[in-house]
């Protein structure tokens, strides 16, 4: 059960271990990017907005959670395209798609280490920022915390696998992901509160996922709100959620559609 | 029950088109057929291989019996499975070589490959680690097991690829040019491998596409031509070699030869065919004789007496000369 996921994991970790510098230089712009949102932090807090009133007007801790649940987001939805393109441009996806592993799971485990990255960089970022450089966290509230992550996590999966059906249908980078990203953190309240946007521009972030993430996850790790609190929110991120067994269906097509024109391995 | 039974295979490829075309007829849908209605049966234990030109459709008939690419029309069967409808069970039992060496992970050792594509067989631990070892023993791949892919020649990545194919209880191989870019000297050893370990001693039936008819010949039980999607001629070696016995063939580079003389050369005793090819600016004269030294001895006079030199002199295979032929729909007579 668990042994195709570790043979995953253990291929992508042996690879990444073979790029050392490339694996040290995310560590470091992670810490940089750390220090950097807390200096910026600074300067903010002197001003003290009234938008950031109602998150205890703390800068630090409102763009620690923004940038760092967003880069987490960004991690997820790119990593499905990113490994099928990978898989198409190395000769690899036609050699594991003739073997005995089922497409969600060649899917899902190879993704994972990605995903693993992904969360160990959060973590991270989170604990590092609580604990040296004095983001105010709240704890009481993981569970909320956790059942917004999982619902981030399997919305941003759902529109990395139509990103990776994408890729096999058209047979090229897909746009889709990093455009959501880019026009997320412009309008999703990733380093900034909605509020500040003009009024049209404004109207749009409930359309995006990434600004109930925020909202839920600044609610409770803010301001110690409860599951029921920041229920509105996650009921919508549970509406996102249920991309993923559609965008799994869309992937079956699209393999199904690269079989019949005999495309599996062009890019 | 035969191994491999394909029988009015058909695929159509789309073919992409500009956007004015696609503008001016938006539903229309242009395809390009590569297979059209192609049946070929294999038997258990039957080494078989497929000769004929680039984009005669060699590699789209492995992918469809490796179950990826999906016919257009018609069925194909491995092991009484069809690989249309029942595409797991075919995957079972089929082993796909690709000759495409970037499809490993060149980061990776060889163990750490072959292990890896073993999960994906759902062989696992001890099982997989015993299976990489037993594979590598028996494809002469011991010493290279623990180095880094990127550094193995051609030749040993092909065993890599052979031994990939076999992570599992494969029945079928199915080997898109197992020697493709390789040394003579591996080149033997491979082709040795897959009709010694693979079919004799294992018992499995191979489907191969090569571009060497000499060594398809020397292999294999049987040589299945494809030409525009469709086997245009099955032979078996032992009947070629037996059709070509005694026959020799000649190119001759000549310079200021005229076309004229050819009915006198015709004409020499023992020359079968003779043919002059002008093609490319230089002069060649194609001959296939029953006696290669008679025959030449009195061409080359016959040559020189007509005014014109001879430049250069090959001799060439007539086995690749009947398969060539074959291709073209030209058996000899």
């Amino acid at each position: 059960m668990i042994a195709k996921p570790v043979a995953f994991l253990q291929r992508d970790l042996r690879i990444a271990a073979s790029y050392r510098v490339t694996f040290l230089q995310g560590l470091v712009t992670m810490l940089l990017g750390l220090v950097t949102i807390n200096f910026v932090a600074r300067l903010v807090d002197q001003g003290a907005p009234a938008e950031l009133a109602p998150y205890g007007n703390d800068y630090f801790g409102y763009a620690l959670i923004g940038v760092s649940f967003a880069l987490f987001a960004q991690s997820v939805s790119g990593r499905f395209s990113s490994v099928v393109r990978s898989a198409q441009v190395t000769g690899t996806l036609e050699v594991m798609l003739s073997n005995r592993t089922s497409l969600p799971t060649f899917l899902a485990c190879s993704s994972l280490y990605g995903l693993a990255f992904g969360v160990v960089r959060l973590v991270l970022t989170l604990v590092l920022g609580a604990t040296l450089l004095g983001a105010d966290l709240r704890a009481d509230q993981a569970a909320t915390a956790l059942a917004v992550f999982l619902l981030t996590t399997a919305t941003f999966a759902g529109l990395g696998i139509l990103a990776a059906a994408f890729v096999l249908r058209f047979k090229q980078p897909e746009p889709l992901t990093s455009a959501l990203t880019t026009v997320s953190l412009v309008v999703s309240g990733v380093l900034y509160p909605t509020t500040v946007l003009p009024g049209w521009l404004e109207s749009l972030a409930p359309l995006l996922p990434l600004t109930h993430t925020m909202s839920a996850l600044r609610s409770a790790l803010l301001e110690g709100s409860s599951t029921v609190s920041v229920g509105s929110d996650l009921l919508v991120l549970a509406g996102f959620a249920a991309l993923l067994p559609l965008s799994l269906f869309a992937f079956e097509a699209a393999v199904r559609q690269a079989k019949a024109a005999g495309s599996l391995s062009h890019y | 029950m035969p191994a491999i039974e394909v029988h009015g295979l058909v695929m159509d490829y789309p073919v992409s088109r500009r956007l004015a075309q696609t503008l001016r007829r938006p539903f229309e849908a242009v395809r390009k057929r590569v297979l059209s209605g192609l049946d070929l049966t294999v038997e258990e234990g039957e080494i078989v291989s497929v000769l004929g030109p680039n984009g005669a459709g060699k590699t789209t008939l492995l992918k469809v019996l490796a179950t990826l690419v999906r016919p257009t029309d018609g069925s194909a069967s491995v092991c009484g499975w069809d690989v249309v409808a029942k595409e797991k069970q075919v995957r079972t039992v089929v082993g796909y070589a690709v000759s495409e060496d970037r499809s490993f992970y060149w980061r990776l050792t060889g163990r750490q490959n072959l292990e890896f594509f073993a999960a994906l067989n759902d062989l696992h631990g001890s099982r997989a680690r015993r299976l990489t070892e037993d594979l590598a023993e028996r494809l002469k791949i011991v010493p290279y097991l623990d180095q880094p892919f990127s550094f193995y020649s051609t030749g040993i990545r092909q065993r890599f690829s052979l031994a990939r194919a076999m992570l599992r209880d494969a029945r079928v191989l199915l080997l898109d040019e197992p020697t493709r870019s390789v040394d003579p000297a591996e080149t033997r050893e491979i082709w040795a491998l897959i009709r010694d370990t693979l079919v004799k001693t294992e018992g499995m039936t191979v489907l191969l596409v090569t571009h060497q008819p000499e060594e398809a010949a020397a292999v294999c039980d049987r040589i299945a031509v494809l030409n525009n999607g469709r086997i245009t001629a099955q032979v078996r070696p032992a009947e070629l070699r037996r059709a070509m016995s005694g026959l020799h063939g000649l190119t001759l580079t000549l310079d200021g030869f005229r076309s004229t003389e050819l009915p006198r050369l015709q004409r020499i005793r023992g020359v079968r065919e003779i043919t002059l090819d002008q093609s490319d600016g230089e002069q060649r004269l194609e001959v296939w004789c029953d006696n290669g030294d008679l025959a030449l001895s009195e061409l080359i006079a016959a040559v020189t007496a007509s005014g014109a030199s001879v430049r250069g002199l090959a001799q060439s295979s007539p086995v690749s000369e009947v398969v060539t032929r074959l291709m073209r729909k030209q058996v000899p007579t």
